[in-house]
């Protein structure tokens, strides 16, 4: 059975629109227009038990919407939805205990001048943990995301990172299954980002929960997740492993080569400063091309790298996939 | 039960909360004192004019102030911190949505998870009040009886009111009448006789304020009525019923709040 099911799941609401100006202001008074926002537009993945899958687009695609649903907040307009196996928005007790939904822009609600430990108490007795079960998970966290000089501070006293890390605490105290992530390095520096990261990995690591990440950050989508799903424009535009997404984009390797001397007529070249060339060369040629430039010139180094994933991402959004 | 604990557990965090707040607890004992104090002294005034008022002695009008106050205060224990200027407080920053995904009734977390224990003030000075009126009066223990059921009642439909009121937010996010329904509870003070026929009506019927002190403090002090009592529990249930019908309906329509 499937973590996550999603069959042609759509998503649209109505929103009042008018021009610009006093006049059609008025006028909206008495004859007011709506126009359809197609937020998602029968999309479909599945997603197995313990797969760590990330979810990216560009702003507006409908990830947070699908996010929502998925984890009980919103009523889909269509389609079939199934997390571990019940429908999210009926919101049973059982089925809420079993996930959880973090969000990077917002990681800790509830009363700001509640401390970390008492959030963490309140959590305990909403969710039904054993006391045993409780101070074991914790001590665990604690590790984890280093917790012990926050348990005692003010929610509304902590940085950026320090909520995030506190708002993860909150979500994993009970120990969920399936783990929404929804931008959880927004803002952070990049320490801080990497400190989640590793959280996230090892708690998947650990309990094998099922995991579902958006971001804008290509680092954490890149080191964290196996898979990849774009939506755009409420559609699946691509469904699988990273470097097939990157190869679909982008049919060129980079070669870096040190060289006095100019090897122009080897590739394009996309770079050059003192002595450092980047060519740009079509993959099924990157060996061929690679050889030759190794017999005919004095290299002193040399790398075949994959093209900056912003870049073949920044053109996924921009141009759509072909 | 695991409701109740959870309101518990809510209410001694919001008490360790307050009374961090030495000044903030100060001007909350003053401004009880005086909101309660100038009813009173109204009543007063009027009484050293006349025996009665629409029927009601100085005593009995005591005792419905009191009473008044006393389910005042509970509202603003109790109530008003989860459900006052709802599409504010309560949706457009995101406390809806984190109320949706924790595994109890949304309708309970939104309504009554949040407390202000320093709003009990008034409340006690209520049964202070409640206590100065029935002082030299003979009751009945079924009137006692009915006038807490009653009270019970009143708490319940003033829930009820408050969470139909917050529902509005989902068919019209823009229309706040918090002000409106606060007003409207000051009616709640005087006993319905003092009104016209037509005003009476609304407040028996339509927005029921009459239950919150005049009815109660009626069947305290001149015996329970049969009809009334059934007609208050009935009330209660219809407006609670209602209530959980249109959160309900409202969520289905709920679109989000945040991005």
């Amino acid at each position: 059975m499937s973590a996550v099911e999603v069959e042609n799941l759509s998503m649209s609401y109505r929103a009042p629109v008018r021009k610009g100006g006093l006049r059609a202001a008025l006028g909206s008074l008495v004859k007011r227009e709506y126009k359809t926002v197609q937020a998602l537009d029968q999309i479909s993945f599945t997603i197995a038990p313990g797969q760590v899958s990330g979810f990216i687009g560009p702003n507006g695609a409908g990830k947070t919407t699908t996010m929502k649903i998925l984890s009980g907040i919103l009523h889909p307009t269509g389609g079939d939805v199934r997390v571990l196996g019940t429908i999210p928005w009926q919101r049973r007790s059982t089925f809420l205990k079993r996930i959880a939904f973090v969000r990077g822009s917002q990681p800790v609600g509830g009363s700001q001048e509640l401390t970390v430990m008492d959030s963490l108490e309140y959590q305990r007795l909403l969710y039904d943990v054993p006391r045993p079960t409780f101070r074991r998970t914790l001590a665990d966290l604690e590790a984890l995301l280093d917790l012990e000089p926050l348990l005692e501070r003010q929610l509304r006293a902590l940085s950026l990172g320090e909520r995030m890390r506190v708002g993860l605490a909150m979500a994993l105290i009970y120990r969920p299954e399936v783990l929404f992530l929804d931008e959880p390095t927004i803002g952070l520096d990049v320490s801080a980002a990497s400190q989640i990261r590793e959280f996230v990995s090892e708690y998947v690591e650990q309990t094998g929960a099922t995991v579902l990440l958006t971001s804008h950050y290509m680092a954490d989508v890149a080191s964290l997740c196996p898979r990849l799903i774009l939506i755009d424009h409420g559609n699946v535009q691509y469904d699988g492993p990273l470097a097939e997404l990157s190869a679909r984009l982008s049919p060129y390797k980079l070669i870096r080569i040190s060289t006095q001397g100019d090897p122009t007529a080897f590739g394009e070249v996309i770079e050059k400063a003192d002595g450092q060339w980047v060519l740009r060369v079509p993959r099924d040629e990157v060996a061929a091309t690679t050889g030759r430039l190794l017999q005919a010139m004095e290299i002193m180094d040399l790398a075949v790298e994959e093209p900056p994933l912003e870049k073949v991402i920044d053109q996924a959004y921009r141009e759509g996939l072909r | 039960m695991k409701l109740l604990r959870l309101v518990g557990v809510g209410f001694s965090m919001a008490l360790r909360r307050s009374v961090a707040f030495r000044v903030n607890l100060l001007f909350d004992v003053l401004l009880a004192f005086t909101g309660l104090g100038t009813a009173v002294a109204a009543v007063l005034i009027v009484f050293t004019r006349a025996d009665s008022l629409a029927g009601w002695s100085k005593a009995e009008f005591l005792v419905l102030i009191g009473t008044y106050q006393l389910i005042t205060g509970l509202r603003a224990t109790f109530i008003d911190p989860n459900l006052s200027w709802f599409p504010e407080t309560g949706i457009r920053n995101g406390k809806l949505d984190g109320y949706l995904l924790q595994p109890a009734s949304s309708l309970f977390l939104a309504s009554l998870s949040l407390s202000s224990p320093l709003a009990l003030i008034q409340f006690v000075l209520g049964l202070g009040v409640l206590g100065w009126g029935i002082a030299g009066q003979s009751l009945s223990v079924a009137g006692v009886l009915s006038w807490l059921v009653l009270v019970v009642a009143g708490l319940v439909v003033t829930w009820a009111l408050s969470v139909l009121l917050a529902c509005l937010a989902f068919w019209a996010p823009k229309l706040q009448l918090d002000v409106f329904f606060h007003s409207a509870w000051q009616l709640g003070r005087y006993p319905t006789d003092v009104f016209a026929r037509p005003i009476r009506v609304i407040l028996t019927y339509v927005f029921p304020m009459a239950l919150i002190a005049s009815v109660p403090s009626a069947a305290l002090l001149r015996g329970p009525r049969l009809g009334v009592l059934v007609g208050g529990v009935l009330a209660a249930v219809a407006a609670a019923g209602l209530a959980g019908l249109a959160w309900q309906r409202g969520l289905r329509r709920y679109t989000g709040a945040t991005s």
